[in-house]
């Protein structure tokens, strides 16, 4: 069955400034179509917005077109098509929405991603006067689909791209964007939106695999470790009596090594809160010291960066420090790593709890594969180093450790050996920063 | 509020804290000071010695069970990774000689 169908006039509803440019829209049995509308001209900028939709036909193959889908707005009505036959639709209409979300839309733009930001524009353009540019990007929406870019696509796409690269996250709509473009470029613009969107969603899609592939190779050294550790956790909480649920909230709260086995030490001691909070500082006063290598490097979304700034352990911290020299921010790969840890750490909690009694097995020493990790770690950056003055930093910090430790014991060493290092590291920076440049 | 419940909640807000600081004297929005800047390129190489020193920390010399494993094992990731250069087979078999060792001493 093939038929044109034209449309002469759609009415569009909550979109009063869209306006058809293409008309003509050609029926080939059950196929995506798409439907190319002007959004706004604005200092001679054209965005346009491109949406999917689909012909059904209401039974065998042969009978009419009796249903176009605006993807999530059907739209019935006087279209049959016959086989052969062209037709012209008279007053498509968008009205599909109630008043009411007209009316929350407006309160809730400001706090939502940009893709569902995006998404709403089409249908409340009027909230977002301010900020369209952001959220005249690209968007997936499950249903609808909008693909608004500049019309002087070819040409201008850096300006586009430019506009876009301050505003949006590595893996939200301006991945999608550049990747759509991408692939109109490589058509010639002889595609429709929902094609280069399909492209783009598969692009994007191979990407945070390929991510997420990485991330996991990445965070393997650290399963058996957080496993273990967090296990012994786990049967300590049980041992104090408290269910396996204390060790999961711990481990999803707090998580900190040293810091969940100090607390798991207080637990047979009620009434030393203030002790427990000084002592707490103290052993994880390390973590000081974490954040200055990645101030410039976290910069995400407020809830991204919080989570990457809470979940900096040491090993976090060792491993995002071996990846900074290979691949700078590479935020998304680094939140993946994060959340790979947690999630070992929340595991071995769980279990040690559940299975406190249950489990004979003798794993006396697995923690050491955390001390291997750091081994490792300082092994790679002692090989990469090129020069004696590159290896400095790593000797001050040896020094500095065995200092304190011969002259505090083990178990106050580390906030000196860190001070000491600190100064060291500042008395020697004309040194080293010479080697910088 | 059950202790245990009090403990988490000073625990989990005082380790996020320690984490935080940085971000919150040097963060957003602010220009860092370039002495930071430099403490942050210089610093984790200085750290991971004082981590390891630091997971050795309870290597004691008078016996030969009290640092036999630890050294033995250390020098054999050092070792490991110098040689074939992958990161999980250094951990991996590290680990594997120090549980060993430590089930023979």
């Amino acid at each position: 069955m093939k038929g044109n169908v034209a449309i002469d006039r759609v009415d569009f509803g909550f979109f009063p400034h869209l306006n058809l440019l293409e008309t003509d829209v050609a029926v080939d049995d059950i196929k995506m179509e798409v439907l190319r509308l002007a959004v706004f001209e604005e200092q001679s900028a054209v965005y346009e917005i491109y949406l999917d939709f689909t012909c059904r036909q209401a039974g065998e193959t042969d009978s009419p077109v009796d249903e176009i889908h605006l993807d999530g707005f059907a739209v019935r009505g006087d279209f049959d098509v016959e086989a052969g036959e062209d037709r012209t639709i008279r007053g498509l209409s968008l009205h599909a929405f109630p008043k009411i979300l007209e009316k929350t839309i407006g309160i809730l733009a400001g706090f939502l991603p940009a893709e569902v930001k995006a998404f709403l524009f089409l249908l409340h353009p009027e909230s977002f006067v301010k900020g369209k540019e952001e959220v005249v990007l690209l968007a997936v929406f499950k249903t609808v689909v909008i693909c608004a870019t500049r019309a002087n696509v070819d040409g201008n796409v850096d300006a586009g791209k430019n506009q876009l690269t301050h505003k949006s996250s590595p893996f939200g709509t301006q991945a999608l964007f550049s990747y759509s473009i991408e692939f109109r470029q490589k058509m010639k613009r002889g595609c429709t939106g929902g094609q280069a969107l399909c492209y783009a969603e598969r692009r994007k899609g191979e990407e945070i695999l390929s991510t997420l592939r990485a991330a996991f190779q990445k965070s393997l050294p650290i399963l058996a470790g957080y496993l273990f550790m967090g296990f012994a956790f786990g049967v300590l909480v049980r041992q104090a009596g408290y269910s396996w649920l204390w060790a999961l909230l711990s481990a999803l709260l707090v998580y900190a090594g040293s810091g969940q086995f100090l607390l798991a030490a207080f637990l047979f001691d009620p009434q030393a809160l203030p002790l427990f909070a000084l002592t707490t500082f103290l052993v994880n006063s390390r973590h000081l010291f974490y954040g200055l290598s990645f101030l410039t490097v976290f910069r995400g979304k407020g809830l991204r960066r919080l989570y990457s700034i809470f979940s900096l352990t040491d090993e976090t911290y060792s491993v995002l420090c071996g990846l900074l020299r290979e691949t700078p921010a590479c935020q998304p790969m680094m939140l993946q790593i994060a959340l790979l840890h947690h999630l070992y750490w929340i595991l071995g909690c769980c279990l040690g709890a559940i299975f406190a009694s249950a489990i004979p097995l003798k794993l006396e020493g697995v923690d050491f594969s955390m001390t291997a990790l750091f081994l490792v770690i300082v092994v790679e950056q002692w090989k990469s180093a090129g020069s004696l003055r590159d290896r400095l930093p790593a000797l001050l910090g040896g020094m500095s450790a065995l200092l304190t430790l011969l002259l505090l014991g083990p178990e106050h060493f580390i906030l000196p050996a860190l001070c000491l290092a600190l100064l060291a590291l500042l008395a020697f920076r004309r040194f080293l920063e010479e080697e910088a440049s | 509020m059950p202790y245990i419940l009090q403990l988490i909640l000073v625990a989990a807000l005082i380790t996020f804290l320690t984490r935080a600081l940085p971000f919150l004297l040097f963060g957003r929005g602010r220009e860092v000071p370039a002495v930071i800047l430099y403490l942050g390129r210089v610093l984790p190489p200085a750290i991971m010695v004082i981590l390891v020193v630091y997971c050795l920390r309870h290597i004691r010399l008078g016996t030969p069970e009290g640092f036999l494993p630890g050294l033995l094992a250390s020098v054999a990731v050092i070792a490991l990774h110098l040689w074939k250069r992958n990161s999980l087979l250094s951990i991996g078999g590290g680990t594997l000689l120090y549980m060993l060792l430590l089930y023979l001493l």
